[in-house]
């Protein structure tokens, strides 16, 4: 067991400290979009940059904040039914609806993601939402990472439902 | 299709095989490349007598907006409607039979398209990726307004420092020839234009923006044929999905996109050619731009075309000459 | 890949959803699956995993759908700077007297939170916080207590800022300018009507909202008149700062938040609550509540690329115009399947599942596209506080001090005369659509493009 408990452990670990990196994106956001509002209306020098990285850092924010944010429990739930639930049954809940509404769809979207890195990598694809065409490629790993995060988290929490389930007792 | 046992009645009945293809336009629903897109697929579907079943989708609704090309590519859609423009991602070469400055005006681009090689070249561009398309499935647009703007353009003075929306390769060129280029999304711009946060801006043919009510937010409209003289859409097929069809099916495909991609060019003259006396009649003040801009414009796109040329994979320098050397023989023409 | 009707489509889909959001796993990987399993199904793998792919990856690069962690950072900023609290105490002095007074100045002090706070949680948490405990102290009726509350919070989220439009526009092919004007009027109307109400219920039943007592009123002073100026000057220099930035033309609405997030910042300056860990908190907050609010967003954007694609749109738009009865009956069809949704589905679902399906079928049935969007805004306004799914009986339940008492009943009681109040403003926005196009009107012109 003491494996699985490092595990999980570690795995809480990288959601936590990606929500803490992750969470500057929020900052950088508030910066750029200032900073171009600013720069063009008082100095008439639009950037043509402040619009795909305010896209992208968006982007980061919210795929690294995934784990993070599953890691402590935020993504809604119509919860009417499971707040009454023991918690053993929540935790069994859970389980079930793991293997069938999470696993299977988040891991075919980290592998989407993982293709389409690599095929972003093999034609040097960029973005075209303004003329400043950024590679695509360091957010296309971003978008991955992000979901492999999220997946590892969502591994964690299985671990930890199932644990309880079937030993009555938490893990840690 | 395959043969039956013969029937009750003794006639032998072929059973034929149904084929379905969906096909999606880069939308939105009421946007005339939508709408002929949609007229093609029907057509399609009803000159097959059934066999080949063509479901029209609203660009959008299946992958989002211009990623229908990669889509089709792997075979999530048999059939598009969208700008080469947006594979800019993946081709940079894309962005040369589009919408650019310098570009070929419409029947020159057809025509180039259809016998100058265009659609070749387009396909080598696409080499590796399972899409293909062939001449006659291009549809060159009007020429793009050039600006509908609240500054009078008297020279190029009036470019520098101008608060300019404009995407694309334009954009590019502008913001070298003084412009300051805003990069905003197109629904912006009537409040954009209305507040001040720009002076000018271009959006899409004159049919279009004067649904979009423009002559409200800007005085003056500015027309010439080289900022965008053609924004051109191009149906595209996947590969595999063409060559599986039977050969009669197959020339109902490209003579149904033939007609309709030339139907749809045919009509957008003819609205803009109303569209600029609507606009006329609603108070704008329509001109042409100084040739001193667009002489400019047009040095400057060609600086930024040959520079192009030399860095990009050989198919940018390929297509581009083809183009320019096409331009020029057409314009000793005309 | 099996071959299955359209119609049983949009059935398995949208009951799926239905069903399987009930067992509380986050409604995210919830509409995410559904799409999965039954693309899986129809499409077969391939062309599922490219719908559902890119149009996540898509919509993780949104532009218009920026202004969600940007208004969330601006009122996280304001709500944990304090700045709010004096203003809630000036108010307070100046209408504690009134029968209900401090319902109103509840009301009053939401709508102007509202001004200036895009999302939801925000807005009642701090009037949880700084308003339950004062009424409940001096005797008023809980429910009455609690529904102010809960209905001046959600103002926070149909008056401009607010992320609900900002996630709206985009899908309906509105500008976001034009639905924050057009959001204006009707939400001061009912914020007018609720502030009506309190004063007729409390005239009527004088225990329910007691007045302060005379020797607790002090005289309206010329130094309290300058205490509630001064303490209005935040707020209004934030309002300032977001709709001044946009409807002047400094910048689009995206931008626009993020001026509104350095101005908080500087508030918070100037104001002498700022410190890094209130910036490092506004973060986390913003990464928190944006992430699992675009992952909703993103993964109903796959959802709609599958029901789509299996023609669902068009069983569901060919149900809703075979009404019998004609437009108006459509209509009200919409509003009702708008309204149940909202009992017991979140907002963001309902707006990126239904808009899409939606928004061409009000075209085609003739009606004004900013006017039917408001209306459906209006309404998803409702959901907030009609339970079972009712964020914002949620938010105050979960913030209240549990000394107070406050029970789940006494706020659902509570609740029930402020969401018929709504049901009446929607019903005169039907009889004078003015009231949510005059003003985009006035102010930017056409409204039908
Ligand atoms: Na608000
Ligand atoms: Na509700």
């Amino acid at each position: 067991m003491s494996f699985l408990r490092k595990m999980i452990k570690t795995i809480d670990m990288i959601s936590e400290k990606a929500g803490q990196v992750g969470k500057w994106f929020a900052v950088l956001l508030v910066l750029i979009g200032s900073y171009e509002t600013i720069s063009r209306h008082f100095f008439g020098a639009p950037t043509i940059w402040a619009y795909d990285s305010l896209c992208m850092a968006g982007g980061v924010l919210y795929l690294i904040g995934a784990s993070y944010t599953y890691l402590h429990n935020s993504h809604t739930r119509v919860d009417i039914i499971y707040s009454q639930l023991s918690e053993h049954k929540q935790a069994l809940m859970d389980v079930i609806c793991s293997l069938i509404l999470f696993f299977p769809l988040m891991i075919v979207m980290l592998k989407m993601a993982i293709e389409w890195s690599i095929k972003a990598i093999k034609v040097n694809e960029v973005m075209f939402n303004s003329f400043w065409y950024p590679p695509a490629t360091p957010y296309r790993i971003v978008f991955a990472l992000g979901l492999l995060m999220l997946v590892l988290q969502g591994l964690a929490k299985f671990i930890r439902d199932f644990y309880f389930v079937i030993k009555g007792e938490k893990i840690d | 299709a395959k043969d039956e046992p013969a029937a009750a009645g003794g006639e032998p009945v072929q059973k034929v095989e149904k084929i379905v293809w969906k096909s999606s336009g880069h939308g939105p629903a009421t946007d005339p490349s939508q709408i002929f897109h949609d007229k093609c697929c029907e057509a399609i579907t009803l000159a097959s007598g059934g066999r080949l079943e063509v479901k029209p989708f609203v660009g959008g609704s299946i992958v989002p907006a211009y990623k229908e090309l990669d889509a089709i590519n792997e075979g999530v859609l048999q059939m598009g409607y969208t700008c080469p423009m947006y594979n800019l991602d993946k081709w940079p070469s894309a962005g040369l039979i589009s919408s650019r400055p310098g570009g070929l005006p419409g029947e020159a681009l057809r025509t180039w398209f259809n016998y100058g090689g265009g659609a070749d070249l387009m396909n080598e561009m696409m080499e590796g990726y399972n899409v293909m398309t062939f001449p006659g499935a291009l549809s060159p647009l009007p020429e793009e307004v050039f600006f509908h703007s609240k500054v009078k353009l008297e020279s190029m003075a009036d470019i520098q420092g101008l608060k300019a929306r404009c995407m694309g390769d334009g954009g590019e060129v502008l913001k070298r020839m003084g412009a300051a280029t805003v990069i905003i999304p197109g629904s912006e711009c009537y409040e954009a234009m209305q507040r001040g946060t720009i002076d000018a801006f271009e959006y899409s043919t004159l049919a279009t923006n004067w649904n979009m009510h423009f002559n409200e937010v800007a005085p003056y409209l500015y027309l010439s044929p080289t900022r965008a003289p053609s924004d051109p859409q191009v149906f595209f097929v996947n590969k595999d999905a063409f060559n599986e069809l039977p050969k009669d099916l197959q020339e109902i495909v490209r003579a149904e996109i033939d007609k309709w991609s030339q139907a749809q060019h045919e009509y957008l003259v003819f609205e803009s050619v109303n569209a600029v006396d609507k606009f006329k009649e609603a108070g704008t003040e329509v001109y042409k731009v100084p040739s001193d801009i667009e002489e400019a414009l047009t040095a400057e796109a060609a600086a930024f075309y040959e520079e192009k040329s030399a860095t990009e994979d050989p198919i940018f320098g390929k297509i581009y000459n083809s183009m320019k050397e096409f331009g020029i023989a057409y314009n000793a023409v005309h | 890949m099996i071959d299955i009707s359209a119609e049983l489509v949009t059935f398995l889909m949208l009951g799926g959803v239905f069903a399987l959001v009930l067992t509380g796993f986050p409604i995210a990987f919830v509409i995410g699956s559904v799409s999965f399993i039954v693309g899986f199904l129809i499409f077969g793998p391939e062309t599922t995993f490219h719908i559902l792919y890119s149009r996540f990856y898509g919509l993780s690069l949104n532009y218009p759908y920026l202004a969600v962690p940007l208004f969330t950072f601006m009122g996280v900023i304001l709500q944990h700077s304090g700045i709010t609290k004096t203003l809630y105490e000036s108010l307070y002095e100046a209408l504690g007297g009134l029968k209900g007074g401090l319902a109103i100045v509840t009301v009053i002090f939401g709508t102007i939170l509202a001004a200036c706070l895009g999302v939801i949680a925000a807005s009642v948490t701090i009037l949880t916080l700084i308003a339950l405990g004062p009424m409940i102290a001096r005797g008023y009726n809980k429910p009455l207590a609690a529904g102010s509350i809960v209905a001046a919070g959600t103002l926070g989220i149909l008056i401009p800022p607010s992320i609900m439009l900002v996630v709206y526009a985009p899908q309906a092919g509105l500008s976001i300018g034009q639905m924050f004007m057009g959001a204006i009027l009707p939400g001061l109307m009912l914020s007018g009507l609720y502030i009506a109400y309190i004063t007729i219920r409390c005239r009527l039943q004088p225990e329910a909202g007691p007045a302060m007592s005379a020797d607790e009123i002090t005289p309206f002073s010329a130094a309290k008149f300058v205490k509630l100026l001064k303490s209005l000057l935040p707020p209004v220099l934030l309002i300032l700062a977001v709709l001044g930035t946009i409807f002047s033309g400094i910048a689009p609405p995206t931008e626009a938040a993020a001026v509104g997030s350095l101005a908080a910042v500087i508030l918070a300056i100037i104001y002498k609550k700022f410190s890094w860990g209130l910036i490092k908190h506004a973060a986390i907050e913003t990464l928190r509540v944006s992430s699992f609010v675009v992952l909703i967003a993103a993964l109903c954007y796959a959802f709609v690329g599958i029901f789509m694609s299996a023609g669902s749109g068009e069983v569901v738009s060919n149900l809703i115009l075979s009404v019998p009865g004609g437009k108006w009956a459509s209509f009200a069809v919409i509003m009702l399947i708008v309204f149940l949704l909202g009992m017991f589905i979140e907002w963001i679902g309902i707006v990126f599942i239904i808009v899409p399906i939606f928004s061409p079928i009000l075209a085609q049935l003739g009606f004004n596209p900013l006017w039917a969007g408001m209306m459906i805004c209006i309404n998803l306004q409702m959901a907030f506080q009609t339970p079972p799914m009712a964020m914002s009986i949620f938010v105050l339940k979960g913030t209240a001090d549990p000394k107070l008492g406050l029970t789940m009943a006494d706020i659902i009681r509570g609740v029930v005369p402020f969401v018929l109040i709504i049901m009446v403003v929607l019903i005169l926005c039907i009889v004078f659509p003015g009231i949510i196009t005059w003003l985009p009107e006035k102010v930017i012109g056409t409204t039908y493009h």
